[in-house]
Formats: structure tokens, sequence, C-alpha cells
């Protein structure tokens, strides 16, 4: 997807509107809302007044749930804002293939093959290092991903309470839930 | 010198030797050079590290401190002497002891006016350090030498600069001894406390007196111009000691034994927490109020005599009217230690004065006072000097003095103070004349005169609050007519500059500064002493409120219209009500305030209760409430921050003026000197009828219902006319609403008024405009509406006041549960935004459960569950959403679970099960990445939310075994096993829990007070888990222990011992207890594991002996450790064993094996748990630590 897909132009279409008004007082932090026409998480809000006796306003700092950029915005807190639909699709992680390609099952029992492991390396090394954690409980199969990569660019000595992350260290019964559930977010945003 | 040859001696001055000195000279030298370029520092350090720890350097120090021309290196010789001789201690003969610190002292008698004042000052502290190392090996013969030798310095027979250096070897000689400041020696903490005991016995009056000798004849030539700059040092550092020899921590408890041995009195707290940490003892905070220097009446003469005090006064007004020491006199340090020292006399307190009905103490203050006032007086000119640019300490200090005094006499002992001087009419018009003096000179003051000017007036208005409201209830008396005058013009002064500066400031671009939390509490705080201020001279101040507000309420009336511009007036009003607020009521954190005694003691000037001061100060401030309603008013002037401080007053006022409870009834008794009952009746007498006039205003029967009907009125018009206004929803919402709905009488006539129940129905039908509230403020509403059915009489109507309120939430979020297209329809912004405001009311009103509502809750609770479920799963992804939702269960949970049947609670618990498995079943093993690390750390702080939310969900679901009991005993209904539901939560969040998660305060408390009452009440089944999930429990039992909250601590200490309790009654009985757990483990790579109980005893008895801890901790410890001792027997033994082949010295190892014994013997404890028997281990715990902790932790 391109980043111009995730574009609001205001108001564009009335029929299907894409955002939703809502009043700038009320809009929290870890919301999304529309700042330059691109969908935002707020991690900041905070108000401020025009002169002692003035009316408030909010300053809002958001980071583009897409590209990770920071915006901000100032809004008269009475005033209203866009905010975004934003629909967020788990997927539950089966298989690695050999080109990098990821084998994900989705709600309605399909799966879907066409998304590839993150390419940036922090992501990856994140990726593969939440799998890593995994690796002995669940006994997946991380074919010919080369994990040693991964080894050495981030820190693997995970621990639980403190003890090293021993080969002997048994698994816990709790894990098998985990088999269960386990989740593999490569998160789709909708606009 | 002589004594330097016979040193020599000691290392014969071959010409080998003396190669290999200059050699490790020019190393150090070398090094110490290298310590100064960063790229050579490393090594620098190094090699100095390793000179130091070279054994037997002190010859080469030697040398150094005498050939080295860097200053650096003598330094470094001289620490080296200081860690050597620590070290190598029992190496050294008592001969070379001995000399090495004679050395030392004469090192620098003889270099005292070299220049490096610190290597000089190095050298001292090494000499202090060894004397104290040998203090209790040391006969008394030798230190009368030692110290007969510093005497001469100090006393000027070796010459002025001699002189200088005594004094300050007695500097860092008391330093040393006092153990905050004691420098590490590896001793036992016994050994520091017998050396400070025995120095304050001893010594400390003697240093004293040399002091005052050296001080006084030094200045005898300085102020005569005889001496040279030299005298003036002298006589400076002389007076530095004496005040700091009164900073001594005196313990006036040591009682000197048979054989002249000094019996340390023993004092608890003590022999606990670490010397460190002594400052935090309550009690000697530093800001609070000036604790009183109390050094016993052995001190007396050397202190009390007025020969004594008269001269250090005297010495400071010859300083003061020569200007001696320059332009800058004030800041000398000769004038600098003068005012210390006689602020220290202004401290004295205890027993140093004998018991006349403090005649003594107040001569003695009246003496220092006379003396001081002249540093005060006339304020005028002081702070003009000031302001051309002349020092500002001689006022502080001067301010210091009187705070010292003012928290040592009552307001009329302190007024009377001055009273012999005519000029000045009192002490407290002084103070008073002192602080308006420096209220005015605040306005308008440039940036960095402000400093010292807040500083003054923090302080003047801290002596007024010491004056008026002495911790002391018997020192609480009304101030004499003279005082309240007095106290009138600084509360005038105050209200007149202040309002200048409102008005000054109106049209400031933000308000910035106050609206941070920091700020409104400083503002808070300034408030509330100036209010007591005001509040003893009523009858003056309360008026003067009332005639302003209602002028300034009159004025913006009059910009109406446009023509003038109100901004002024209205910050005017701003500061007006919130200082009419701290007047006229206090601060009720949840409690209901009574009207300040001065306040109700006012009596109206006629019959008419309208005329009461107080009631017409209200009224005022009701007025401008009223105008607050007319819409046009609104629109055209009311500014939000106006409106802030309307809510915020009222809010205030409420609790105390609205509908007493108690009116009608007779004076309640308060709390007054044994001296004063004869007034006491008065008062009352007097103060009923005042508050006769507030009843008639503001009671039921009086004015109070019209008053309540404006009230809600502004509350409705607040929260709905000034939209987006996040402050003033949040004071209407979280202060005013709350207020309103506190009191039962007062629900009562509000749940009648249709005004209330237009805002209930407004609420109940979704209305938009309260819909539009931010979430957490519907929450607060929605608390307020439930809370207030608490007014209604029957339970019925209770119920179905709240069901009416709440079951079109319960309807519109079953609605949208069951849509069809709910999992697109419920991804709408919208309808996310509606949900969580309906989830947030239903929350407020669990939050308001009453016993009376409680049925109707529940109701509306259950009907939502399938719904919120089905939600549950739906907005999986929306955390927002989810956190609420738990939120709202948690707290349901926690009003529901003390009333509820057996078949309710069945109810209720599946619910929860299936909550927590819905939840775990999308949480668990969730794993996301993210474009952007702050996003990715929001989602953890999601998390930890979360599962805080699970913890008090848990501990309030296992609370229900707790309170009842008696479900059993019908026995219609199996009571489900609230041990499984916990259980199966306890399985979800242990994997969830880490050492890092831990760390978040209160997660962790909300932890351990799970895991504490879990393993109280349900060992059995915490036994049952499997040994990974066990272990993980034992692994941050351990974490636990080893935490710095208090509270932490405790509850690990709690948990420990119902596990060992569970573990050893199960034993008693055949049983297997904790089986596996118990048990030695061979791990695969054969290393032996030791059992959890064994493991822990362990750990108990490292922390008991070794650490530091509060002494609060000592019983819960006990009552761990007496169930691990039973456990494991043989381990304590072994233990013990080891501790006492560990102490080479006989006299300890005798001491700590009687301790030992005693601890398992004493007092006749037993192998049982029962409580008696732990009663007395725990008594035997505290004597065993207090007699072993001294010698076996070292400093």
């Amino acid at each position: 997807m391109s980043d111009d897909d995730h574009h609001f132009e205001s108001k564009a279409d009335a029929g299907a509107s894409k955002t939703f008004p809502q009043q700038a007082g009320t809009i929290q932090k870890n919301s999304h809302i529309v700042i330059k026409q691109r969908p935002c998480k707020v991690v900041e809000v905070s108000t401020s007044k025009t002169g002692k006796h003035g009316h408030a306003k909010c300053h809002f700092v958001g980071i583009d749930i897409f590209t990770g950029k920071k915006l901000e915005d100032i809004v008269p807190s009475s005033h209203n804002c866009d905010v975004p639909e934003v629909v967020r699709t788990d997927y539950q992680l089966i298989d690695i293939s050999e080109d990098g390609f990821v084998s994900l099952l989705t709600d309605s029992g399909i799966t879907k093959d066409d998304l590839r492991l993150p390419t940036d390396e922090l992501l990856l090394n994140q990726a593969l290092l939440t799998l890593l954690v995994f690796w002995r409980y669940l006994r997946l199969r991380l074919r010919d991903c080369d994990y040693e990569t991964a080894q050495s660019g981030g820190d693997l000595s995970l621990n639980f309470f403190g003890k090293p992350n021993r080969a002997e260290w048994p698994v816990p019964d709790s894990f098998h839930c985990v088999l269960e559930s386990l989740t593999f977010p490569h998160a789709i945003y909708k606009a | 010198m002589g004594m330097e040859h016979t040193l020599l001696q000691g290392t014969p001055p071959s010409s080998a030797n003396h190669e290999r000195l200059h050699a490790t000279m020019q190393a150090v030298e070398q090094a110490c050079v290298a310590l100064q370029a960063a790229s050579t520092r490393v090594v620098a350090e190094a090699s100095l590290l390793v000179f130091r720890r070279s054994s037997q350097p002190i010859p080469a120090c030697r040398y150094i401190l005498e050939h080295s021309s860097v200053a650096v290196a003598r330094f470094q010789a001289a620490a080296t002497i200081q860690e050597s001789a620590i070290r190598e201690w029992a190496l050294l003969s008592p001969e070379d002891k001995d000399n090495l610190r004679i050395y030392c002292l004469h090192y620098v008698i003889s270099r005292a006016e070299a220049p490096e004042a610190y290597v000089q000052a190095k050298v001292l502290s090494v000499a202090a350090v060894l004397l104290k190392r040998g203090w209790l090996d040391s006969v008394a013969t030798e230190k009368e030498a030692f110290f007969n030798e510093v005497r001469q310095a100090v006393l000027g027979s070796q010459g002025v600069a001699a002189q200088r250096s005594g004094i300050s070897f007695l500097e860092s000689l008391v330093s040393e001894f006092s153990p905050s400041t004691a420098s590490v020696m590896g001793l036992p903490a016994e050994f520091h406390e017998h050396c400070r005991a025995s120095l304050e016995l001893d010594y400390l009056q003697q240093f004293y007196s040399w002091a005052q000798d050296a001080a006084v004849s030094a200045a005898g030539k300085a102020l005569q111009g005889l001496g040279n700059f030299h005298e003036v040092n002298v006589c400076a550092c002389a007076l530095r000691l004496m005040s700091q020899i009164l900073n001594w921590e005196f313990q006036g408890t040591l009682i000197r034994g048979a054989g002249g041995i000094i019996v340390v009195g023993k004092n608890r707290a003590s022999s606990f927490s670490s010397y460190i940490n002594r400052e935090s003892v309550p009690g000697k905070r530093s800001g609070d109020h000036i604790s009183p220097v109390q050094p016993g009446p052995a001190w007396h003469d050397l202190l009390l005599s007025p020969q004594r005090v008269a001269w250090v006064l005297d010495l400071y007004s010859h300083i003061r009217q020569q200007g001696f020491g320059g332009a800058n006199w004030m800041d000398d340090p000769l004038a600098v230690s003068a005012r210390q020292l006689v602020i220290q006399l202004c401290s004295l307190g205890g027993n140093i004065f004998p018991t006349d009905g403090a005649t003594t103490q107040e001569l003695h203050l009246q003496r220092l006072l006379l003396g001081i006032a002249c540093w005060l007086d006339p304020p005028e000119v002081i702070t003009h000097t000031i302001q051309s640019s002349s020092s500002e300490s001689e006022v502080l200090d001067g301010c210091r003095a009187l705070l010292s005094i003012a928290s040592l006499s009552s307001p009329s002992s302190f007024d009377q103070l001055l009273k012999p001087v005519p000029r000045f009419m009192g002490t407290l018009n002084l103070l008073a004349s002192l602080t308006c003096e420096v209220i005015k000179t605040r306005v308008g003051a440039p940036g960095e005169e402000r400093i010292w000017i807040e500083e003054a007036l923090d302080m003047l208005l801290d002596i007024w609050t010491v004056l008026l409201q002495p911790a002391d209830f018997s020192k609480r008396l009304p101030l004499s007519s003279s005082g309240a005058d007095a106290a009138a013009a600084v509360f005038q002064t105050y209200v007149e500059f202040e309002l200048r500066v409102a008005m000054a400031s109106a049209h400031d671009e933000d308000d910035a500064r106050e609206e941070t939390l920091a700020g409104i509490e400083a503002r808070d705080e300034r408030l509330s002493a100036i209010a007591l201020v005001a509040r003893a001279a009523p009858a003056v101040t309360v008026p003067l409120l009332a005639a302003l507000l209602s002028e300034r309420c009159a004025k913006l009336a009059q910009c109406i219209g446009g023509n003038a511009d109100p901004t002024a007036t209205m910050e005017e009003l701003h500061w007006l009500l919130l200082t009419s607020g701290h007047v006229l009521a206090d601060s009720g954190d949840g409690e209901t305030p009574l009207v300040p005694e001065t306040i109700s003691a006012l009596r109206p000037n006629t019959s008419n209760s309208a005329d009461h001061p107080a009631v017409r100060l209200s009224s005022a401030a009701m007025e401008l409430a009223h105008q607050s309603l007319n819409v046009h008013t609104q629109s055209e002037i009311f500014s939000p921050r106006l409106m802030e401080a309307v809510v915020w007053f009222f809010a205030r006022w409420v609790n105390t003026y609205l509908m007493p409870v108690d009116a009608g009834r007779g004076p309640s008794s308060t709390p007054s000197g044994h001296d004063g009952d004869q007034q006491h009746s008065t008062v009352t007498g007097i103060q009923f009828e005042g508050r006769d006039a507030l009843v008639i205003a503001f009671g039921k029967e009086g004015g109070g219902k019209a008053i309540l009907e404006i009230l809600v009125h502004v509350a409705v018009t607040a929260l709905t006319a000034w939209p987006g206004e996040v402050h003033l929803q949040e004071l209407v919402c979280l202060q005013f609403l709350p207020a309103l709905v506190r009191r039962r009488n007062i629900c009562a006539e509000l749940v009648t008024m249709d005004v209330w129940q237009k805002l209930a129905n407004a609420f109940a039908v979704q209305d938009q405009i309260l819909l539009s509230l931010s979430t957490p403020f519907q929450r607060a509403l929605s608390e307020s509406l439930c809370r207030s059915a608490a007014g209604l009489t029957t339970g019925d109507a209770t119920n179905q006041y709240v069901r009416d309120l709440l079951a079109p939430i319960a309807a519109s979020l079953e609605g949208f549960s069951k849509r069809n297209d709910l999992q697109v329809f419920a991804q709408h912004p919208d309808i996310i935004l509606k949900v969580s405001c309906l989830l947030e009311r239903l929350r407020g009103a669990a939050r308001a459960t009453l016993p009376r509502s409680q049925k109707a809750v529940f109701e509306v609770g259950a009907m939502v569950m399938e719904p919120l479920l089905v939600l549950l799963r739906t907005y999986k992804n929306q955390s927002s959403v989810v956190y609420r939702l738990l939120k709202y269960v948690v707290d349901w949970v926690d009003g529901q679970v003390a009333f509820l049947e057996p078949k309710d609670t069945v109810v209720m618990f599946s619910f929860c099960v299936r909550l927590l498995e819905i939840y775990s079943a999308h949480n668990i093993g969730k794993v996301s990445i993210s474009a952007s690390a702050s996003l990715l750390s929001e989602s953890q702080t999601e998390n930890y939310k979360d599962l805080r939310a699970l913890l008090q969900l848990l501990i309030n679901l296992s609370s229900k075994d707790l309170i009842d009991f008696a479900c059993d005993a019908n026995g219609e209904v199996e009571n489900p096993d609230v041990a499984q539901v916990v259980y199966l939560g306890l399985h979800i969040i242990t994997p969830l829990m880490s050492v890092d998660l831990l760390k978040y305060p209160k997660l962790c408390r909300q932890y351990f007070t799970l895991l504490a009452h879990l393993l109280e009440v349900y060992p059995e089944k915490v036994a049952k888990l499997s040994p990974e999930g066990f272990s993980c429990i034992v692994s941050t039992l351990d974490f636990g222990l080893r935490h710095q909250d208090l509270e932490v601590v405790n509850m690990t200490l709690t948990a420990l011992n119902a596990l060992a309790f569970f573990h050893y009654q199960a034993i008693c009985k055949g049983q297997e207890g904790l089986g596996l757990h118990a048990d030695m483990v061979q791990g695969s790579n054969n290393v032996i594991k030791e059992g959890v109980l064994a493991h822990f005893l362990r750990s108990m008895m490292q922390f008991l002996l070794f650490e530091d801890y509060s002494n609060e901790l000592v019983e819960p410890a006990a009552d761990a450790l007496l169930p691990l001792i039973l456990c494991c027997t043989s381990l304590y033994q072994r233990l013990t064993q080891e501790l006492l082949e560990g102490q080479q010295n006989m006299v300890m190892h005798g001491r700590l094996a009687l301790a030992f014994h005693n601890l398992s013997t004493a007092n006749r404890v037993s192998t049982s748990l029962d409580r008696t028997n732990r009663r007395r281990f725990r008594q035997n715990l505290y004597v065993f630590l207090s007699e072993v902790r001294g010698f076996l932790r070292t400093r």
C-alpha cells in the first residue's frame, strides 16, 4: 500500500464518510485523530488558553499510524476534530516460508499468504526475537530463517523473573494456552 | 620539632630508604598530575589505587606530606594514611597509633599557614578518624594528654595560626563522632554508638567552652583593632564550632553506669535503621517546624548564663555598627557564624531549662529577641536598604530566629517578649509590620529580588502559622485584641496588594504555571497560611472580603453591554473567591470540616442573621453565582476561569455551611487547654449565637433549600454552557457534584428538586449534550447521580431510581451487541466513543453502589453480562474499550461482593471466569510489532494497565471468602469455589508478570497483596501448582523480600508466614503440605536446589541480621521466621553454628551464643504456632536483634 492510500480529504465524499466528527475536548490520549489528513494515534494532549480568561485550546501530538511520523495540531477545545475509522486485524501465524513470506490464518479460516516478513531490520529482529522466545515451547518451524543474525542483532537474554533463558528451563504450563492463541499481528490498517 | 624527630627514628634514614621513598613520591606526584588530564585519568587513578592499597604505605605517605610540593599528592598521601591505618590497625603497635595521631596534629599546627587549606583539612580529619578508631582502647590519661595539647592550641598559646588549626581539628572531630557524618571503619554499629555517647558525655561541653574562650579572646583583640585578619578568622571559626556543637543530635538519656561505663539507652528505632537514613526519622523533618536543640540540664550554665548570651549579641552589634569586614560585612564569615550561633541559642529547649514555669526560658528568649530586634526593625528602612543592593541575609536570619522563638512559646508570651521596649508595642506588632512591609515590597520587585522576598514571606507566614496553630493544643489560645489588630493589618495589606497583582496580570498570555498541580498546591498552601491570619481577626477580615466581593460583582454587572473590559475585574473576583474560600472553610478531604471556631464565634451586629459577616460574604459569592445563570451574562462576560473559581468556592463552602448536620444540637466539645475551662464556656456561648445566625441563613429550615436549588442550577450550567472547557467540567464533576451528594440530608432535598430530576432525566435518555462530556466525567456524573439516591426514604424507591438511571444504558449495550453488522458497525469511531461513555457511566454507578441500591446495580450488571462478553470479543483490538470494560467489572464486583446471595454469586463468578477466558484467549501470547517505538511503548503501557485491572479483579473476587462465613450454613446453593476462580486467574497472570513489570509500584503492591492473600487463604491450592508456576511465585517472593517499599516487604513476609505455617501444620497432621516444593531437588546438572522453605529461612536470617530495614518489619518478620525455623530445624541449627564459628572475638561469641539461646528458649517459647506463642517469639526476636545487630553489622 502506498502512503497516498491513507490520505483523508476532509468531507470529500459526503455519502460514505471515512471520518467522524468528535469534540476536541473529549479526545484522549491513545485514541485516533486526523492531523494534516493523516490518521494518527494521539500520544499527547495538553490544553492551553488564549489569555487567562480566554477559551481552552487542545494541543495534540499524534503519530502517523503508518509512517510513524510525528504530527501536531492545535484546535479550540469546543470545536470538532476528524476521527478516522481504524480497523486492526490480527492474524494467527501458521508458517514462515523460505522466501520470507508468512502464512497467516484469518478469522474466517482462510489462509493469507501475500505478506512478507518485515524487511526493516529492526522490525524483523523484533519479530524474530519474539518468535524465538516461544520457539522451543511452540516447536514452530522457523525453517531457513537466519536466526543467528537475529541473535547477534538483538539482545536475546530475555528473562523470566531474572532467570537466564537456559535450555533446561522447563515449559511453563501456562504456555499451553499460548499455543492455542498465539497471534502474529502484522497489523493491517484499513482506512 | 622534637616529636617529628622521634618519628623519623621509626624509619632509619638510610640513603637507600630515602631514595625509595623519593621514587614513590615522584610516582604519586606524576599520577596526581596525570589525573587532571582526561586522556591519562584512567591509568592515573589505577596507579593511585594501587598505592592506597599497598602494604604499610605510611612512611611513604609521611615523606610525601613533608617533601612534596604538589598539593594533590599530599592530599592523596593523607587519604592513604587514613585508609591504610584503618585496614592495618591490628598491625600497628599502640605507640605507632599514638605517634601517628600526634604527627597529623603537629603537621597541621606547624604548617597552619600553608596555602592549600584542603590538604590541612584532610590531615585533620585523618587525625580525627585515627583518634576515634582507638577511642575505646585508649586509656583516659592518653586522651587527656592529647586533648591537653589540643586545648593549648585552641586557647592560642601556640600562636594564632595554630589556634585556628586546633579549632578546625575539633570541628572534624565532632563531625567524625556524629554518626550521620562518620566515616566508614568496618566496625560494628555499636562502636559508633559508644563513641558518640562518650564524646557527648565527657568532651562536648569542654570543647564548647574552649571554643568560647578562644572566640572571646580573639574577638577582643579583633574589635579593638589590635589583631589582624587572623584573629577575625579564629573568632569566626570558634563561633562556627560552637554552632556545630549545638547542632549535635543530643541523646540526653546517657547514664554513667558502675565503673565509668556509659550505658547507652537502647533506642529501638536506632538499632534497625541505618545511620544514613537517620535524617528521615519523623520529627527531624526539615522545613517543618524547627525542632528544638535539647542538650540537657548539664549545659545550663554554659549556654544560658546572661553574660555569655550578652557577649554574643554584643559581638554582633559591634560588627554591625562598625561594618566590620568591609562593605559586604553582612555576608562576612564572622557575621554569618555569629548570627548562626544566635539562631541556635534561640532554638534551645527541653530540660536544659529548670522547671520554673518557663520563667528562665522566657528571660532567655527575651534577652535574645531584644538583641535580634534591630535586625528586623524598622522594617521599611531594612527593605529599603536591601533594595539598594545591601544583603538580605541578616533579615532572613532574623526571621529564622523569630520562627525558632515562636515555635517555643505561646502567642501571648511571644507577644510579651518585646513589651518592655515601648517602641515595639509587642512582638506581634513587629511581626505584623515586618510582614506588611515584605508583602508591599513583593509587588513589582524584580526577579532576582523576589527570591529572598518569597523566602522571607514564607518564613513569616510560617511564624504566624506556628503561633496560631501550634501542634500543642494547650497553646492554642485566641490572640489578644492587639494581636488581632496586627493580624487584621497583615491581611488587609495582603488583600490590597494581591488585588493589584491580580489586576495587573489579568491580561497575561497564559496561566500555565497555575495549571500545573505543583503550582496549584503552592498557591493553596500560601492561601491557607494567609487564611489562618485572617481567621485570627474575623471581625475585620470577613467583612472586608464581603465588601470587596460585592463591589467587584457590581462592577462586573456594569460591564454588560460591552462598555468596559471585564477581564481585570474577573481576575480580581477570581482571586477574591479563592481567598474567601480558604478563609471561610477548610478543605475536607472526605470529612465534614466544621465552621472555623473564630468565625462561628462572630456575632451579627443586629438581630438580623443576614448581618453575620460570614453570611454576607457567602451571599456576595451567591450573588455572583446567580449572575452566571443569566444566559446573556454567561456568553458575554463570564470566562471559564471565573466560573472555575465560582465552582471551586461553592464545592468547598457546601461541605461546611450548607444544611449542617449538627445544627440545633448543642455545641460540640472542642479540644482546649486544661487551663481554659472558664474561657471555654464563654467562648462556646458566643459561638452558639454565631452558629445560630449561620443555621438560619443556610440551614434546612432557613435559606438552605433555595441556595441548594441555585447551586444545582450553577452546576448544570457550568457543565453545559462552556463546551470543551475541560478544567471547568473537571471541577464540576470531580469536586462540586460529589460535594453536593456527600451528605444524606442534602441528598434528601436534591432528589425532590425539579432541576436535579431534569438532570437525571437528561442523563437517562442519553441527552447529546451530556454525552459530549469526555469519558472520565461521564463516570463522575453517573456516580454523583447514583449517590443522590441515598436521599430517598425507602429501599424500593432507591432501587427504582437507580434502575431508571441505568436501564437505558443496559438496553443500548444490548442493542449494539445483537446487531448483525456488529463487526463493521462497532468499529465506527462514534460508536466506540458511545460504548466507552456508557461503560464509564456503568462504572460510575458501580462505584456508587449503596447498600440500598445494590440490588438495582446488580440487576443492571446481570443484564449487561452477555453484551459485555460480545463486546469484549468485538473490541479485542481496541485496548481502551477493553480496559474500560475490565475496570467496570472490577468496580462492579467490588461493590457487589459483600452483599450477594449464593445464587447471585454463582452468576457473578461464572461471568468472571468467562471474561477471564475470553481476555486470555485474545491477549496472551499476542505479539505486537510497530513502526514507531513510542507506539510500541504505549501498547506496553496498555498491557500493564490491563494487568493491574485483572489483579484488582482477582483481589476483589477473593475477598468474598473473607466476607461471608454465614453462607455455608444455609447450604441451599453450593457456594462456588472462589479459589478455583482465583487459581485460574493466577494461572493467566503469572506468565504475564515479569520483574520489569514489578518495578511499577502500584502493580507491585497489588500483586503482592493478592499473593499474600492467596497464600494465607488457599495455601493448599497454591501447593498444587506445577513446579514452574510455583517457582514463578517463589522468585517473585524473593524479589519482594528485597523491595524498598515497606508495604511490599510486609506483604511478602505475610505470604512467607502463610506458606511456612501451612506446611508446618500439615506436617504435624501427617499430610504432605507443600510436598515436592519443600523438598530438595537435584537439578539436571547435579546442582542440588534447596527446598523453598530452607531457601527462605536462609534469606530471612540474612535479611534480619545484616540488612537495613525499618523496625516496623520486625513483627511480621518474626511471624514468618518462627514457622520457617520449625519447618527446617536442622538447617536453622547449622546456620547458627556457622554464625557462631565466624565470630572470632570470644566476648562477642559468648554474647551471640547467649542471644541465640535466648531467642529459642526465653519467654517459654514452644513449638506451637498459636497466638500467644507467636507473640512471645516476637518479643524474643526484638530482644535478640537489638542485642546482636549492633556488633554483627559493620560500618
